[in-house]
């Protein structure tokens, strides 16, 4: 059974329809990246499955609870990071995450040690009695991440957690991402990166216009589009001979010849190639220089489906 | 309930760390109060004072001759009474700033070293002080043995009277024309009390609109908690800032200015938590319609500037169109019970404006629940 359910969702604003009957099973375990453009509808969905919008029609469910009829239940499964950050100014680091898990009912000894925990998973114990406004925007945004984990939820759902912050700070928080998923949470994690999302989500699901127009794991998509992955091979010097039989090969469905003795082939579906054309080189006297593969990414992906770029919005 | 309480710890440990709010909470109503109460009161006019000169002997004489003389040096006008009872009354009236009655038979009672001038001190300190300075030349001249002395009797050091030649009257003074039964200090007391209460209302409604424009908020509606149960909480705790507030006000004017609060602290606690919940009720209201922080605040602030100048508050004796309007202000009646408590009212004068407030209070709290989802919307 699956841990979030959304089945048949409808959300409109006006004449608008900002989600278009939404059907989509999230597993016990995954990281679930939700990618699309600013106005695809991901903010409005996150919203109605943490209870902040009500649904205009079908049925949202978390671990088995309807998020319309037991919200108090399913509130209590659930961390949200906000896109925005979502901490008080005038308090320190340590204060602002004691005061979440009061609210989440967190008492005396428990509460300490949960504190204590949410700083210290985030990085943030040395800084605890700082206040925000002294803060970078990296150890902000992680911050208002040990302010949703503190409660140890079942699902997190991080909305555009890494936005605008530096480097070190954006790896540090998808390293926590993916210990989060290790000690046991769902995530659903939004982001306008197509690069974060590859690189910490076990499913992705796509959406534009308020509509899922994707879902799957990376090699799904991949095949759903019917993208290929790309080999590039250099080479000293140019063989024609080389060239054909490469062509003729099964897996290669197109060649394209760039200079500087490179070529650029297609590979269409799955199976082993890579010997076969270190064969065919070294038949025709050719030293290989260089060989890189590319495989298609979220960003081309998106293109495809979508017929413009994720930041286009 | 619990998460009220959490709300209103937090709330209050927030308020300490903001300077600022502090600042306009307790130091800029003190000092309005100081520089309208006292600036107003301090005007450099003459001391009215009533005078009923009793006496026909020689100390009735000199009395009249050394007032005369008073007079003429322009820092007293003063204004000969048939009876005692006129200076009472002109006193009690505020026509008058300080009344002097020298009785009948007190050149007799003088020489028999038991003679006493009544006086009857108004309400205005620096009046008062003034008054009975101009007296004590008089009663020195007494004591220095120079009237006595012009008359060939000597009056023996042991012979004075215990507590010299003067006795105060009791009267109850019923203020001035200008500021009705209270004395400017106590109106403006009373006036910027109610101002910032209504202010501290507007701070509860903007800490509100804060969780909104700051994201607070939507974590805080993720959160397994009834959000008007945490809304109350920060209204507990401004309720409480409220009366804190007040304390502060009320205590630091009496015993620094000298404003007399009168005796009932619970009618003024009462007032005090009636006036800032309908504030609080009144500033969601307004944050349920205009919904961005400065626009909360510039329209409360408009409206709690108007509803204090339509009171009086700023200015008084506006005529009777705007009094009438004023009626109609929260601060009016907050007032009302103020100043009515001030001047020792009873309770049955008490009671209309603590009914027209609780019901103001009741249908602001009526209303907010109405509005208060809009407000966070």
């Amino acid at each position: 059974m699956a841990f979030v359910q959304f089945e048949e969702v409808v959300k409109t604003y006006g004449t608008a329809m900002s989600v278009n009957h939404l059907t989509l099973s999230i597993r016990e375990g995954e990281v679930f990246g939700l990618l699309g453009p600013n106005g695809a509808g991901k903010s409005t969905t996150i919203h109605m499955l943490a209870g902040l919008l009500k649904s205009d029609g079908g049925t949202i469910s978390v671990d088995g609870y309807n998020v319309a009829k037991r919200p108090l239940e399913v509130k209590r499964r659930i961390g949200l990071v906000p896109q925005e950050l979502a901490i008080y100014e005038h308090f320190t680091a340590r204060e602002n995450v004691a005061f979440f898990g009061r609210l989440y009912g967190l008492r005396g000894r428990e509460l300490k040690e949960r504190v204590e925990e949410a700083l210290d998973f985030t990085g943030l114990l040395s800084h605890d009695n700082g206040r925000p406004s002294a803060f970078s925007g990296g150890m902000k945004r992680r911050l208002n991440i040990a302010c949703a984990i503190m409660h140890r939820p079942k699902l997190i759902i991080m909305d555009e957690p890494t936005v605008g912050i530096d480097p070190q700070s954006r790896n540090h928080i998808l390293e926590s991402v993916r210990a989060l998923n290790r000690l046991g949470s769902t995530i659903i994690y939004t982001s306008h990166y197509m690069e974060e999302v590859e690189a910490i989500s076990t499913r992705v699901g796509i959406m534009d216009g308020g509509r899922l127009i994707a879902l799957g794991d990376k090699e799904e998509l991949r095949r759903l589009t019917g993208q290929e992955s790309k080999l590039i091979v250099q080479t000293d010097h140019s063989s024609e001979e080389a060239v054909a039989e490469i062509r003729r090969h099964p897996r290669v469905s197109s060649l394209r010849e760039l200079e500087g003795h490179t070529l650029e082939l297609g590979l269409s579906e799955a199976g082993t190639y890579l010997q076969d054309i270190l064969f065919i080189l070294g038949k025709h006297g050719l030293a290989l220089l260089k060989l890189t593969r590319e495989e298609p990414n979220l960003e081309s992906l998106f293109l495809q489906l979508t017929g413009r770029s994720l930041r286009d919005g | 309930m619990r998460t009220a309480m959490y709300s209103a710890g937090y709330e209050l440990l927030r308020m300490t760390r903001m300077r600022s709010v502090l600042l306009l909470l307790f130091v800029l109503p003190l000092l309005l109060i100081f520089l309208l109460g006292y600036g107003l009161d301090t005007t450099i006019r003459p001391v009215d004072v009533t005078v009923h000169v009793g006496d026909s002997g020689e100390l009735g004489e000199r009395s009249r001759e050394f007032f005369e003389a008073a007079a003429a040096g322009g820092f007293i006008q003063v204004k000969m009474a048939a009876s005692q009872a006129e200076v009472e009354e002109d006193v009690r009236a505020g026509a008058s700033d300080y009344g002097i009655a020298v009785p009948e038979g007190f050149t007799e009672q003088f020489m028999a070293g038991s003679g006493r001038i009544v006086t009857y001190p108004g309400k205005l300190t620096e009046q008062n002080l003034a008054a009975e300075t101009m007296l004590g030349k008089l009663t020195g001249q007494f004591e220095a043995g120079y009237l006595s002395a012009a008359m060939g009797v000597r009056v023996p050091e042991a012979e004075k009277p215990e507590g010299g030649y003067i006795q105060t009257g009791t009267i109850v003074a019923s203020g001035s024309a200008e500021f009705g039964p209270v004395s400017s200090l106590q109106y403006y007391a009373s006036a910027y009390l109610v101002m910032f209460l209504l202010f501290s209302g507007m701070a509860a409604a903007i800490s509100m609109i804060e969780e909104k424009e700051h994201g607070t908020l939507p974590r805080l509606q993720s959160l397994p908690l009834a959000l008007n149960a945490f809304l109350l909480g920060k209204f507990i705790a401004y309720i409480i800032i409220a009366v804190i507030q007040s304390a502060v006000i009320v205590l630091f004017t009496r015993y620094v200015y000298g404003v007399d609060w009168g005796g009932s602290y619970g009618v003024i606690l009462l007032t005090v938590l009636l006036t800032s919940l309908s504030a609080i009720c009144l500033a969601v209201i307004v944050a349920s319609v205009v919904r961005s922080r400065k626009a909360v605040e510039s329209v409360f602030s408009m409206v709690t500037v108007i509803m204090t100048f339509l009171s009086g508050g700023m200015m008084v004796g506006l005529g009777p169109v705007i009094e009438t309007a004023g009626r109609f202000t929260i601060n009016h009646w907050a007032n009302e019970l103020l100043k009515t408590v001030m001047t020792g009212g009873a309770w049955s004068e008490l009671q209309q404006p603590l009914l027209v407030l609780a019901a103001i209070t009741a249908s602001g709290v009526l209303l907010m629940l109405a509005r208060i989802r809009r407000a966070v919307a």
